[in-house]
């Protein structure tokens, strides 16, 4: 009787520990873009497994051995009470968590998607867990109440282990039923562009895809109506939902970032919008662990610059070799090369005589040897690089270059990407609890928050030491997602940071050890460094630290995917 | 009238909009529900949606309902007025997923239900409500409303319109020169607009302003200090307007700002001195989000919530007066009804005052100015009068003959 209100109970409890538990890990599921392997990578990386809900399993499996060994006449009733103890354990461990809902940087939206992943999955759970817990009962005889209990608890390990696994197999489940669905509203998108066709640009590259997308937008924007996907939507599904919602026949231009997520996806994302022009901003070392190598990342930009039609334009950065051998291999009638490094070879629109301000950057294009000169907000050789291809493709588009001039002045930088901003200290405290102290006056915040890469990063210090200020203050995590070259390329960077900084804070766990060994071997004095456990405490400690004048960049800020330990 | 006079009179307060205002607007007719009187009125809010839907519903009342957007809307019923006299107020849209629930249960849906209205209270800022839209819908549905007529709007918002106008019956205006988006080549060549309003009289010297032609709060606004600036502060108004204006910029100066009231004669409240946070002009930011939010707890009051010098004491008593009195004027002409709020430039150099413009529907229908006037008018008031005269408007327009026939087909 009581063995079977044990497995009655357990599986219930159990239940709830999945209802609640899997909420968290579906937030990282989704943060990896549903995509099994990935999660599974992360899952292994951040030992992410559970361990509460299984320590209490494994204690319980370990007293019901030890109980029964040296109390054999006691054992069936403390087995029992301990039993309930550590149910009820567990209920308290999965409600003290978190709600991934509300919390988080990132939080989970529960999306039509998720809902479908999430109680599909739980379906699945229950069926596991009435599967396993009844096979067990029916196949142990009900005399040995020790032995039904102990392989209760084995079981309950098992199954709460394996919980995030159920998400990654229903999301299996799902895939030709969300394929399906996903083909039709593209079908539907695929049909407006038609209708209305817009000249389409598509935008690749590693990096700079979206600062390009937001200067094209400003200025093809100015002379006539543009549809441009907001933020950093670059995904088929994403271009699809804001099409069918917001194209409109009067739009001259559609600007589409197209994110290169794996072989083909660029190629899938063409049949969409087919594009007539295409920029390609550089072909990098970002997001190397997706494709396991720069030969395949070059292979999946390579499709846009295939798509374009043999009349269209291809403009590339003549500052990448790869961006150069890319339109090599893909002859239009217009190519067009951009960059400030004339050593690479002919630069249709070069761009010199960048200087650095608080306020922005003022600079010099070359364009069909005549000389522009410009003013924009945008800080850092990279941002600078993307305001010139967007320049080059607007000339080409036909629009007159002095105008293509005086639209760049009125791009906003936007957040996180080197926004100077003067804000007084005050304002970087983001917690509470901080030691009370907090310095009066203003520092310039050089936020460069945004998915921070090698180049970026160099040319976000270089900003640094060139506009004017008091001490130079760097706050970074590093940089991921670089494969096997992220330590290497993390000390390089802080080798560089040494020379240019007056104090580091370090933040995080992630690339710890290769910062600190940069920034030491790049000469920086140990009492300039300092190491913190997240973002917002590194920035407390600033509001206290900081005084009037002082220049802080804050280089990339990782989602909770990287940040710090997660526990479950 | 669908009810009584013994019964409380149901204001529709209307708001939102597609104009760039819309939050602004959302401001002004949460102060205008909450200030109206309830012994004399059932207020109802009337929400238009950025996408040009209309929603009523009590989770309007609340600021929450709108940072919850979009997804709130599913919490409040859609409506619309149709453009025919005699249905007596708001049209419900059935919606669509509940009556295919209610279909199940074999109910029948009534479509044209209405929800009754007497008067409607247009508390929007900006395109399609401020300017003349909204009014002629009203108009079409042959209701009563508050507030300005469709051409007294339409005249007040085109601030080129309006000063040329006001100019020729003698009220000082600043030079301008009106630049349409049509005269700019495909290519984007900006010569022609720029040697357009180089070689006007007065604009040989910068700085210059530049301001989308039927915008209010700032937004498309810049100074010009150069050629370079010129052609980014042209490119930059277009996107919100196809035709702006340039005027010089006085470089030291001050606005003066008046209310008027529609009454049976018309009331001047006192003057005010708006302050910009940083020197020099009001941004969007001064006008709105400055005031509140930031500071964190304390919500953005809209126009309320500006820095600013009320009645003035040390202003030469001759500006006050002249600024006063040209502005109602100015509302005489124009034939603005409601609350309307005149802007006035002051050239610091020269003391010479300029009319800058009128905003027939002001951020928070000015009440800041009325509660220090004397005699003070409370908001609550306020809103009572241009109920009461929105109704004798009516009153009036309903007693002139109207001849339709059809007696030029049967000859």
């Amino acid at each position: 009787m009581e063995t079977i209100v044990l497995f009655v109970v357990g599986s219930l409890v159990n239940l709830y520990f999945y209802y609640r538990r899997s909420l968290r890990y579906l937030k990282y599921f989704q943060q990896e873009d549903y995509t099994g392997k990935r999660f599974f990578n992360w899952l292994k990386e951040k030992k992410a497994f559970d361990r509460k809900g299984s320590n209490i399993c494994v204690g319980m499996v370990f007293f019901t051995m030890v109980l029964n060994f040296l109390l054999p006449s006691m054992s069936t009733i403390i087995v029992q009470v301990l039993s309930a103890i550590a149910l009820a354990m567990l209920i308290l461990t999965v409600r003290g968590e978190e709600d991934p809902r509300t919390t988080g940087k990132i939080k989970l939206k529960m999306t039509a998607r998720s809902k479908r992943i999430y109680y599909l999955s739980m379906a699945l759970y229950v069926v596991a867990l009435i599967a396993t817990n009844l096979g067990w009962y029916l196949y142990i005889s009900r005399e040995s109440k020790e032995l039904l209990a102990l392989a209760f608890w084995v079981n309950q390990f098992l199954l709460i282990r394996s919980q995030p696994l159920f998400l990654i197999l229903a999301n299996s489940l799902l895939q030709p039923y969300e394929t399906g669905l996903q083909e039709g509203f593209a079908n539907e998108a695929r049909a407006l562009i038609k209708k209305h066709g817009p000249i389409v640009i598509g935008i690749t590259g590693s990096y700079g895809k979206t600062s390009t997308k937001i200067i094209l937008r400003e200025i093809l924007g100015s002379i006539a109506p543009t549809f441009v996907p907001p933020g950093s939507i670059n995904s088929y599904m994403g271009v699809t939902r804001e099409i069918r919602e917001k194209l409109q026949p009067a739009h001259k231009y559609a600007v589409i970032e197209m994110g290169a997520y794996y072989i083909g996806s660029i190629r899938r994302m063409c049949t969409l919008t087919p594009p007539q022009a295409a920029i390609i901003t550089a072909i990098g070392i970002m997001h190397l662990e997706r494709f396991g190598g720069q030969d395949s990342v070059l292979k999946a930009k390579s499709e846009l610059a295939q798509a374009v039609p043999a009349d269209g334009i291809l403009v590339v950065n003549g500052d990448d070799p790869n961006c150069r051998l890319m339109a090599a291999e893909n002859p239009k009638k217009t190519v067009l090369y951009y960059g400030w490094d004339e050593s690479n070879g002919h630069l249709d629109a070069k761009i010199y005589d960048i200087t650095a301000t608080d306020k922005g950057s003022n600079f010099k294009i070359r364009w069909q040897d005549q000389e522009y000169e410009g003013f924009t907000q945008l800080l850092g050789k990279p941002l600078l690089s993307n305001a010139l291809a967007s320049f080059t493709l607007a000339c080409a588009l036909g629009i007159a270059p002095q105008t293509v001039i005086s639209a760049m002045r009125n791009v906003r930088t936007e957040n996180n990407r080197l926004e100077p901003v003067r804000v007084p200290i005050s304002s970087l405290r983001v917690k509470e609890n901080g030691n009370g102290h907090v310095a009066t006056g203003e520092v310039l915040r050089l936020n460069d928050a945004y998915n921070s890469n090698p180049i970026g990063f160099a040319a976000a210090l270089e900003v640094l030491g060139q506009v004017s200020g008091n001490r130079k203050i760097l706050v970074t995590p590093g940089m991921i997602e670089l494969g096997d070259r992220q330590d290497l390329e993390n000390k390089l960077v802080a080798t560089k940071a040494a020379s240019v900084c007056d104090l580091v804070l370090v933040v995080g766990d992630t690339n710890k050890k290769a910062l600190t060994d940069g920034l030491k071997e790049g000469g920086l004095d140990a009492q300039k460094l300092k190491e913190f456990d997240d973002m917002h405490t590194a920035l407390t400690y600033l509001s206290e630290f900081c005084a009037d004048g002082d220049v802080v960049l804050i280089e990339n800020d990782l989602g909770d995917l990287y940040e710090g330990e997660v526990s479950f | 009238m669908t009810n009584g006079s013994g019964k409380r009179k149901t204001v529709a307060v209307m708001f939102g909009g597609r104009s760039t205002e819309h939050e602004i607007s959302i401001i002004t007719a949460l102060q205008v529900l909450e200030a109206m009187d309830t012994v004399k009125y059932q207020a109802i809010p009337v929400y238009i949606a950025p996408s040009g839907r209309w929603y009523t519903g009590d989770p309007l009342w609340k600021r929450d309902f709108y940072k919850g957007m979009p997804g709130t809307l599913a919490d409040a019923q859609e409506v619309t007025l149709l453009p025919v006299p005699g249905i007596g107020g708001l049209t419900i849209i059935p919606n669509k997923s509940k009556k295919s629930g209610f279909a199940l249960f074999g109910k029948k849906e009534e479509s044209d239900e209405v929800i009754p209205v007497d008067i409607f209270f247009p508390a929007f800022h900006g395109s399609y409500g401020e300017d003349g839209c909204i009014q002629g819908l009203l108009e079409l549905a042959d209701v009563t409303y508050t507030g300005s007529d469709l051409l007294a709007s339409a005249i007040a918002m085109s601030k080129y319109h309006c000063k040329k106008f006001l100019e020729s019956h003698g009220i000082p205006v600043l030079p301008s020169v009106v630049l349409s988006r049509e005269n700019m080549s495909a290519g984007g060549d900006l010569t022609v607009l720029r040697n357009q309003v180089l070689s006007a009289e007065g604009f040989d010297k910068f700085p210059l302003f530049i301001k989308p032609a039927n915008l209010g709060s700032s937004i498309g606004i810049a100074k010009a200090t150069d050629n370079a600036s010129l052609d980014s502060a042209i490119l930059q108004a277009f996107k919100y307007d196809h035709q702006i204006i340039v005027e010089p910029c006085l470089d030291n100066k001050m606005e003066i700002n008046v209310s008027i009231m529609d009454d049976v004669e018309p009331k001047i409240s006192v003057v005010e001195i708006p302050v910009a946070e940083a020197g020099g002009e009001l941004t969007y930011e001064d006008k709105y989000i400055r005031a509140g939010g930031k500071k964190g707890g304390q919500l953005s009051q809209g126009m309320a919530g500006l820095s600013r010098v009320i009645d003035p004491t040390d202003l030469d008593p001759t500006i006050k007066s002249n600024a006063q009195q040209w502005a109602l004027r100015a509302f005489k002409l124009i034939g603005c009804g409601g609350v309307a709020r005149i802007d006035f430039m002051l050239d610091l150099n020269t003391n010479n005052l300029y009319f800058n413009e009128i905003n027939p529907l002001p951020g928070s229908l000015a009440f800041y100015l009325w509660s220090h006037s004397k005699p003070s008018v409370l908001f609550t008031d306020l809103i009572d009068t241009m109920l009461e005269r929105a109704m004798f408007t009516k009153q009036k327009k309903s007693a002139l003959v109207r001849e339709i026939g059809f007696q030029a087909l049967l000859k």
